[in-house]
């Protein structure tokens, strides 16, 4: 090792603290980079996991593929397994019992199918051979069929066409029927016997909507005919870029009709082009690296330029003996060495180590908010290791660049005179007479100590800057989405909501108000309708909204038509202060509007507030279905009872120009529709109970499938913990920032007093008392502070402001700065820098005078 | 009437093998208004000395009277106050603060008391000094020679009692030398202050009323050239 070198490593040694303190920083950083790329990578694992779980485990589908070529994709070298699969149609269902589906859906699947996609068995077991059939578990649930395990049925399957065109639906188009009419038929093509060997859990194959039940067939591919056609799905065995072009010439090779790619899944590959998802993806990585580097950088720099003029003397003394700029310079990169090699090692290891234990404690939460059973699992990838190494080590080189040219420069001359970071003009440093006579003679010496000393004081500044912009910044993103979090959840005030689609029926839903523990409920049957207003009665803006009139001169408005039980009617009309008596026993249907709508104009940015329609209370409105653009298919008439701006509980308002709320009670509707049955209607139930968790385990056993429940309770909680979650990452992430910045501070104030024991021990020689020294580091402090808010508060509120601006749509609430939290920020930076102080000036302040003279540097 | 009265007075460094006793039960006394020169080879204590009377460093053993007070048992206020007032100490290495210029350094004993500059008697120093039109450099703006008298004018600014010099010309040619001493023995005549010289220089030595001579941390001789 080369003399410069040695003294390098000597100077380390004897500088134990700053040396400790620098590598501390050094390995949070390196930390966090570490976690952020494993956390890159895991996610990326969790979320191939869950695709997989949810989509299943595929890559490639070859539509129609001719049954004799298979084969040939399935000795493809890319092919891992290969499922062969078809959709055989649908066969009238029976025992049906829900209109809105009506059908058994059968698709069959070869053994792979079984493997690679989700199907969870919840009894009996997978099919083994041709002729055995899973059937979905809601067909027992919703009927009285007993397609039981072990039973044979024979059916007719064929294909469900529209009536008008032919045209064949599956199963992502819902029944279609008009005035209970059907639009569509069935039109068989085969007869099979199949046996039921088990039950499984309703498939990805079915939608709530979906008019079919999955029964899903044992498909062996050896038993299809030279000229069938199915759909070949293959996982790939390693997924690159070049599946693209390897699909294509398989399926031209084959004769495959199409080729359809699992783009969710594969993006998680990063092998897809056209997803956003890549580039948002590692935007954020790549900001929150930069943070970091910001940080850390400020952080290294500063203990490589403090180490430098330490230094300075040594290596002016070397130079005027003969070392080279370039020996010099690179004393200062061989330090940045020593420390990475200590530094990158342990960082990554307790990155790695950081992120597992974070995922031991968040595992239960994701579960939970996410509803999977997929765990976050630490995964290191070569490439997030190297990119961890480099961005360290690029992070020390940048914050060892300046300080190494510096050393580089460094004459023997700037070794006799030592105090080179001193500003070598003569012009006077200007110090207010307030401040000397505020504060005394020792801050105005503090004082022009910082002044003069720039660069050490500015990077002090700098980092205390960074660090309060970083910490208010973060934590106010976390607040807001708190926020609107909290804000939707601030109205509701019943505990579990029971809805389904139009075939969910009063009387289907009405017998849980029985259920135990329930307190109260609320029925409420939703219509949803039009009405045409005449030109005068529409407000400006509505108008300016719908741009034009309907032809007959009228505005078209949709309405809501919310009809609730007669007693909760009552009960909400009482509180708003109407009287109902000679309402519903009326033979003219009536019903309160709520007239009043809040609305976020998107092209101005600002909340409208405004009258829904101009009108009065006893003039009517005439409704009609949607579907009826004229007045033809009119419903009839309603008279407003009254005018209010309040929503019963439970529904939450439509709020847009052109859209209004009516309420009205379940008899009065009977009254209006008076036998029509409209389209698109809805029966909701609200409850409240006394153990809302209890009562949703006991809607959960005895409800079919169509009937949805909502429980409040439930999602709160699930949107707690998805809070949690979030803090537990926004806050861990600013906590190790924060530590940083304060390893900075630290190392920067502590060195600098480190560095003027001299010179304290020279005033206390002229006669500086303890008393003064402390108001004089207390000042130094207190303006370090001072300086470090001037700038930090007002940048963080412009970024505060910025973040604002660009989410505003997702706030529904206006701009509130986060008092609380600059609060803590005032206190903190006072505490940290006051403590530093403090705790660096301890020794100094007991030392002996001569021995303080004595002191080279340290 | 003694100003100053030195009783046993040792100071060692270090402990077991490598230990040094800088100072050796050393006792004197010195009358007020006295010029002392204090001789001696290198390494032979005489900054210690001085030190300890200047009450900047503490003593192994023995006590050092001021006015009849014992300035090692006062507490570091008192004795940080009394530094200020009573003591003048000129150092073998100038010891300025770095981030002062000329004028704030030597001012500083009276801005740490509150005290207002005296303008003309500043001046007058500045002069006698030859400082003029270096009032507003740094410290490392200077040659060795004017920094060293730069830290003799800021012991001098507060008219102390007792003016401590640890080879105040050392820096100096002769002419600029005499002209220092005969600064040094002014306030030593005009204010009765009492001055207590370190010096390598025979011609200053003999200018002082009392010669000490230190050897190994002892007094060797104390000759009293003129009483
Ligand atoms: N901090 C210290 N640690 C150890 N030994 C010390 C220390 N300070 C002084 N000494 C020793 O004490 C002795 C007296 O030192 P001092 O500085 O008083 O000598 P001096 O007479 O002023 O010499 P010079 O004429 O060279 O200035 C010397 O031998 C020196 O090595
Ligand atoms: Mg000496």
């Amino acid at each position: 090792m080369n003399i410069v070198n040695k003294i390098t490593l000597r100077q380390l040694k004897q500088n134990k603290r700053r040396t400790l303190v620098t590598i501390i920083g050094v390995i949070i950083s390196v930390a966090m980079v570490t976690a952020v790329a494993v956390l890159a990578t895991s996610f990326q694992d969790f979320m191939k996991q869950v695709t997989i779980a949810s989509d299943g485990e595929w890559h490639v589908e070859y539509a129609n593929t001719p049954a004799n070529q298979l084969p040939t994709i399935q000795e493809d070298e890319q092919t891992d397994e290969l499922v062969v699969t078809n959709d055989l149609g649908y066969a009238e269902f029976d025992g049906a019992e829900r209109e809105s589906k009506p059908y058994l859906f059968f698709k069959e699947m070869n053994e792979a199918g079984f493997d690679l996609f989700p199907v969870q068995l919840t009894e009996g077991r997978l099919p083994q051979s041709s002729g055995e059939v899973l059937i979905n578990e809601n067909i027992l649930a919703d009927t009285k069929t007993d397609l039981g395990i072990g039973t044979t049925f024979t059916v007719d399957i064929g294909q469900r066409v529209a009536l008008n065109s032919e045209q064949p639906l599956g199963q992502e188009t819902s029944i279609q029927y008009e005035d209970k009419k059907a639009l569509e038929k069935l039109k068989p093509k085969q007869t099979k016997t199949f046996t039921v060997v088990g039950t499984m859990e309703s498939t990805i194959w079915e939608r709530s909507w979906s008019p079919g039940y999955t029964i899903l067939h044992y498909l062996d591919p050896s038993t299809l005919n030279e000229g069938d056609k199915v759909n070949s799905i293959a996982k790939v065995n390693n997924v690159n870029s070049s599946i693209y072009d390897n699909a294509e010439h398989l399926a031209e090779q084959t004769g495959a009709e199409e080729i359809h790619y699992h783009d969710s899944l594969l993006r998680y590959y990063g092998v897809t082009d056209h997803s956003n998802l890549k580039k948002t993806f590692f935007s954020l990585i790549v900001i929150l690296m930069l943070i970091i580097m910001i940080g850390s950088i400020s952080l290294i720099y500063n203990a490589f330029a403090i180490s430098v003029s330490e230094r300075s003397k040594h290596l002016g003394m070397l130079s005027s003996i003969g070392a080279t700029k370039r020996q010099k310079r690179n004393s200062v990169f061989f330090e940045g060495g020593v420390i990475g090699a200590i530094s990158i090692p342990i960082g990554i290891l307790s990155g790695i180590a950081g992120i597992a234990a974070t995922f031991m404690f968040i595992n239960p939460i994701i579960q939970e908010v996410a509803n999977v059973d997929q765990k976050l699992s630490v995964v290191v990838t070569p490439i997030s290791l190297v990119s961890a190494v480099v961005v360290s080590a690029v992070t020390i080189l940048i914050s060892s660049y300046l300080p190494a040219r510096k050393a580089s420069k460094l004459t023997a001359m700037d070794a006799i005179r030592q105090t080179q970071d001193v500003k070598l003009t003569g012009k006077a440093v200007k110090t207010s007479k307030l401040v000397r006579k505020m504060f005394g003679m020792e801050a105005e010496i503090g004082l022009k100590n910082l002044k003069r000393n720039k660069k050490r004081y500015k990077a002090t500044v700098f980092s205390l800057v960074i660090s309060i912009i970083l910490f208010l910044t973060v934590s106010f993103f976390t607040d807001n989405i708190k926020k609107s979090l909290e804000l939707t959840q601030a109205d509701i005030n019943y505990d579990i909501k029971l809805s389904g689609f139009e075939d969910v029926s009063a009387d289907d839903i009405k017998p849980y108000t029985q259920l135990e523990g329930v307190t109260a409920s609320t029925f409420i049957r939703t219509i949803y309708l039009s009405a045409s207003v005449e030109e005068k009665k529409v407000p400006e803006v509505v108008k300016d909204y719908k741009q034009r009139p309907l032809d007959n001169g009228k505005y078209s408005y949709s309405v809501n038509l919310y009809a609730m039980d007669d007693e909760s009617f009552r009960k909400y009309a009482g509180e708003i202060g109407k009287k109902t008596d000679d309402m519903i026993e009326a033979d003219q249907p009536s019903a309160i509007l709520v007239n009043e709508i809040t609305y976020n104009d998107q092209s101005s940015g600002r909340v409208i507030e405004t009258e829904g329609i101009l009108t009065n209370v006893n003039e009517t409105l005439t409704l009609h279905s949607i579907r009826g653009e004229t007045e033809q298919k009119g419903l009839g008439e309603i008279e407003i009872a009254a005018l209010t701006d309040q929503l019963p509980m439970g529904i939450t308002s439509t709020s847009r120009p052109g859209g209004v709320d009516l309420i009205t009670s379940e008899q009065m509707l009977e009254t209006f529709l008076s036998n029509q049955k409209p389209e698109h209607a809805r029966n909701t139930l609200y409850l409240n109970s006394s153990d809302p968790m209890k009562t949703q385990e006991a809607i959960e056993e005895i409800k079919p499938s169509h009937i949805r429940a909502y429980n409040v309770e439930q999602s709160r909680q699930q949107q707690e913990r998805m809070l949690l979650f979030m803090s537990v990452f926004t806050y861990g992430f600013i906590a190790l920032i924060s530590a940083i910045s304060i390893a900075n501070i630290f190392n920067t104030i502590s060195t600098s007093i480190a560095i003027r024991k001299r010179e304290f021990a020279m005033l206390k020689s002229v006669g500086m008392t303890p008393k003064g020294f402390n108001k004089m580091i207390n000042y130094e402090s207190i303006f370090y502070g001072f300086k470090a808010l001037i700038y930090g508060l007002p940048i963080s509120i412009a970024c505060m402001g910025a973040i604002y601006v660009s989410l505003r749509h997702t706030f529904t609430y206006g701009f509130a700065l986060p008092w609380i939290s600059i609060l803590y920020v005032i206190i903190a930076i006072f505490i940290i820098v006051g403590s530093t102080m403090l705790y660096s000036i301890r020794k100094i302040k007991k030392q002996n005078i001569i021995e303080g003279l004595r002191q080279e540097n340290l | 009437m003694s100003i100053l009265e030195i009783n046993g007075l040792s100071k060692s460094y270090g402990t077991g093998e490598t230990a040094v006793k800088a100072l050796d039960n050393v006792s004197f006394s010195v009358e007020k208004g006295e010029f002392i020169a204090i001789i001696g080879p290198s390494g032979s204590g005489k900054s210690t000395l001085l030190h300890l009377l200047g009450g900047v460093d503490r003593p192994s053993e023995g006590n050092v009277m001021v006015d009849h007070t014992d300035i090692y048992q006062l507490n570091e206020t008192q004795l940080a106050i009394f530094r200020r007032r009573q003591i003048g100490l000129i150092y073998q290495f100038y010891n300025l603060i770095p981030v002062l210029t000329v004028e704030e350094n030597m001012t500083l004993p009276l801005l740490l008391d509150q005290h207002a500059v005296d303008h003309q008697q500043f001046h007058d120093i500045v002069e006698a000094l030859g400082l003029t039109g270096r009032l507003h450099h740094l410290p490392n703006q200077l040659s060795g020679g004017q920094q060293q008298r730069v830290s003799i004018g800021r012991a001098l600014i507060s008219n102390p009692a007792l003016m401590l010099a640890d080879e105040p010309t050392g820096n100096l040619d002769s002419k600029n030398s005499n002209e220092i001493i005969e600064l040094l023995k002014m306030f030593n005549k005009t204010l009765n202050q009492t001055l207590i010289v370190i010096t390598h220089d025979e011609q200053i030595a003999l200018q002082a009323d009392r010669v000490l001579s230190i050897e190994d941390g002892r007094i060797a001789k104390d000759e009293v050239i003129r009483p």
